[in-house]
């Protein structure tokens, strides 16, 4: 069971190739070693089942060319994002 | 009949007037420093905008000064600055900027003796070309020029009315004998003057084009915080305002910001002739000399030489039609100027040979007075 | 975590050409991601806000972002700045500078904005350098460091920009570096929040020019530098000077009342209209 809930929890990783200029900052700074780069300098998801969804490669990227789904699989996710959205604290203006 | 408009009747120094003209215009911004002889502008101006709920800051420096009206300006303010040739200097890039990022904006320069510090309280005429050409680059510019108490005035509303029509930064060249003078001066309330503000956008956000090309080469203008969301930047741009390198959009870029200026030559050339239709000599000649001028013509008249003045209020564009027209009918052109001869060489270049072109160049300090004009009549016809 | 690319492109000019013109690994990218969260936080319609900028890397950062933005000359941000805040006082305006861009010739304009308490926030990058005119060493370079104009090394010492902010007045002092990202976030929040001149000193590498000169190794290891050499306000209060001596400090440095200038010359507008005595 723990198996099956563990695969389930990977967060899911999406690197925008496009965008992405080989930096390394975010393959150097995953906490988990979740990330390698490939022959190109390019990062990509080594350890899949490592990731913590930190989110430090994604707040790092200095491209917004890497982000990390939630905990849960994508579609879980996606209520919670809406379920929270209009509570997202946006402050009055000036407050 | 015109009803009985209330009006004031002023004994004013031409930067007194200046500051009337900028209130009457719609002036609600001010950003200047302390120089001689501007520095009546911006202490009558610390008085009374903020009586009019407008806003005068006195900056760090000159360069400070203009960036300060460029902001304002972009954010919906009809604003202006004051100062001297040292301080016109420093503002020069910033200039070029209001030129291509098409920024309306007023800047006074109340010349003085140069060149560096030179003689701040006494008079010259010696800014004329660096007002042409005084920032870097091929640009057009709008320079006005009064010579009476009353076209301090008058000039000050057309330089903000010609800056919100054109989208440009207009000049306003008194030399320091104008701007410190005292004539009377009749104001009337509320005569109907044109007072022009900016075009506004009339199309949706999503349309808004801010550089857009048209056949007149003004663009509306949208003011921050208007919802138009748009990119004003120094470098070259595209008609949406981003940055291009690409020869096919600099190149309409560039001869648009002429075009804006030399489509309205007509409207933007002020000048006045006094009997030079039958004029074997005029004179041509601007600011304070443009009075001296008018009494050496008299005198002259009077021993019965045919003399004629052209009075240039417009610098630049250089009023080449009118100045070609005295060159014509003239036998001899006389350009009197407290410099070494920068408003003459114009004229030479334009000259077809009809007339003989002279100068006075006065750099002394002191004004051109009408003997010194009428001596050099006698001496040149 | 997805939600924060998401939420940055919802503020993106995507009429831009992307990815953006800063070098592979430039800090200038991750301050801007910080930069639109913590301008998300403020609440502020996009039509409110005004981002300034002056000439430089830092200078290329407005055209990308969907507000009212302005391009302006060299070290003269400040100055049309507080030209659009003092003549429509409810924009919200916000300055990006390089450090040249700000000490260097906008060096007058910093000291007297803060002086004036212009209500606005000031983000200054600072990588040691002029970066996009090809590395030369800039008022923050430290000595003995390489540029291309110090080839023999550096013999000026450098300004600490937080420090001239505090002095010249500033109502709100914060620094951080491009390694601590979250942090940026919460210093720019709390410098929008802020009534006053905040500013934001954000540590940043230039590894193309000064960190190549000087072989600091890649954007990486610069920012490894920067984690390494950073000490919290709190940590550094127990810490003795000989600790230290080769760090610098990160989080709020000053957080102070002043009035606003707007504020104060909504006064003056009283006192000439004689609506209020002094």
């Amino acid at each position: 069971m723990a198996e099956a809930q563990k695969k389930k929890e990977i967060p899911h990783i999406d690197i925008y190739k496009a965008w992405c200029k080989a930096c390394g900052i975010c393959v150097a700074f995953c906490p988990t070693e979740t990330l390698a780069r490939d022959e190109g300098g390019y990062p990509y998801v080594k350890y899949p089942e490592k990731c913590i969804n930190c989110g430090w490669c994604e707040i790092r990227c200095p491209d917004f060319a890497i982000t990390v789904e939630g905990k849960k699989n994508g579609k879980k996710v996606r209520d919670q994002f809406e379920k929270e959205g209009p509570e997202k604290g946006t402050a009055a203006p000036g407050q | 009949m015109k009803k009985k408009v209330q009006k004031r009747e002023l004994l004013l120094q031409g930067n007194e007037a200046v500051v009337e003209g900028a209130l009457k215009a719609g002036c609600n911004f001010f950003a200047g420093y302390p120089i001689t002889p501007a520095t009546e502008i911006s202490e009558i101006l610390s008085v009374r905008l903020p009586q009019l709920d407008g806003t005068f800051i006195q900056m760090e420096d000159e360069i400070a000064s203009i960036g300060a009206v460029i902001g304002a300006s972009l954010a919906g303010a009809k604003a202006m600055t004051a100062t001297s040739g040292p301080g016109f200097s420093l503002m020069q890039e910033n200039i070029g900027f209001a030129v291509i990022a098409e920024v309306p904006c007023v800047i006074v320069n109340a010349m003085r003796g140069g060149p560096s510090t030179g003689l701040p309280t006494m008079p010259s005429q010696s800014d004329v070309m660096q007002a042409r050409w005084g920032t870097h680059g091929d640009h057009p510019i709008i320079a006005l020029c009064p010579s009476t108490i009353r076209e301090c005035y008058d000039l000050t509303i057309k330089a903000f009315n010609y800056s919100e029509k054109f989208r440009v930064p207009v000049l306003l060249l008194v030399d320091e004998v104008v701007a410190h003078m005292r004539e009377k001066i009749t104001i009337y309330e509320d005569e109907d003057v044109e007072i022009f503000n900016r075009v506004k956008p009339t199309v949706p956000p999503e349309w808004y084009i801010p550089f857009e090309d048209t056949p007149k080469g003004v663009p509306a203008m949208a003011n921050f915080g208007d919802g138009y969301r748009y990119h004003v930047t120094g470098l070259t741009h595209d008609i949406r305002g981003f940055p291009t390198s690409r020869p096919d959009e600099i190149d309409p870029f560039i001869r648009r910001l002429f075009r804006k200026v030399s489509q309205n030559f007509a409207d933007i050339q002020i000048g006045e002739f006094y009997q030079t239709d039958d004029a074997d000599i005029t004179i041509i000649a601007y600011g304070c000399v443009a009075r001296s001028a008018r009494r050496a013509a008299a005198d002259g008249r009077e021993r019965g030489l045919k003399v004629g003045v052209l009075k240039m209020n417009t610098i630049w564009p250089f009023m080449r039609a009118s100045v070609e027209k005295v060159l014509r009918t003239s036998k001899v052109v006389i350009v009197p100027e407290m410099n070494m001869g920068q408003i003459s060489r114009e004229v030479k270049r334009v000259n077809k040979g009809d007339a003989k072109v002279f100068t006075i160049n006065k750099v002394d300090g002191k004004i051109i007075t009408p003997q010194e004009i009428l001596s050099r009549i006698k001496e040149v016809y | 975590m997805a939600e924060i690319t998401r939420l940055i492109h919802e503020y993106l000019r995507h009429d831009k050409k992307f990815p953006h013109v800063w070098c592979p690994g430039c800090g200038i990218g991750i301050m801007l991601g910080a930069l639109i969260r913590a301008i998300d936080k403020t609440g502020y319609s996009k039509d409110d806000i005004v981002l300034v900028s002056g000439i430089g890397c830092t200078g290329r950062l407005p055209v990308y972002v969907d507000f009212n933005t302005l391009h302006t000359t060299h070290g003269r941000a400040l100055t049309f700045a507080t030209g659009i805040k003092l003549a429509k006082p409810r924009l919200k305006v916000i300055v990006i500078m390089g450090d040249g861009d700000a000490v260097a010739i906008g060096g007058n304009h910093f000291i007297h904005a803060a002086r004036r308490n212009i209500d606005l926030t000031a983000i200054i990058v600072n990588n040691n350098v002029y970066g996009m005119t090809g590395g030369q060493y800039s008022p923050t370079t430290p000595y003995g460091m390489k540029s291309t104009t110090t080839i023999y090394s550096n013999v000026e010492h450098a300004f600490n920009i937080s420090e001239l902010a505090v002095t010249a007045g500033a109502v709100f002092v914060g620094r951080g570096t491009v390694y601590h990202a979250k942090l940026l976030d919460s210093l720019m929040e709390k410098a929008f929040a802020k009534v006053g001149f905040s500013v934001v000193e954000i540590i940043s590498h230039c590894h193309t020019q000064f960190g190549r000169l000087n072989r600091m190794g890649t954007a990486v290891e610069m920012m490894q530098w920067q984690r390494d050499h950073s000490v919290t306000v709190e940590k550094a209060a127990q810490m003795k000077a000989e600790e230290l001596k080769d760090k610098f400090k990160i989080g709020v440095l000053v957080d102070r009342e002043l009035p606003a200038y707007q504020d104060e010359y909504e006064k003056v507008r009283k006192w000439a209209k004689g609506t209020e005595k002094r």
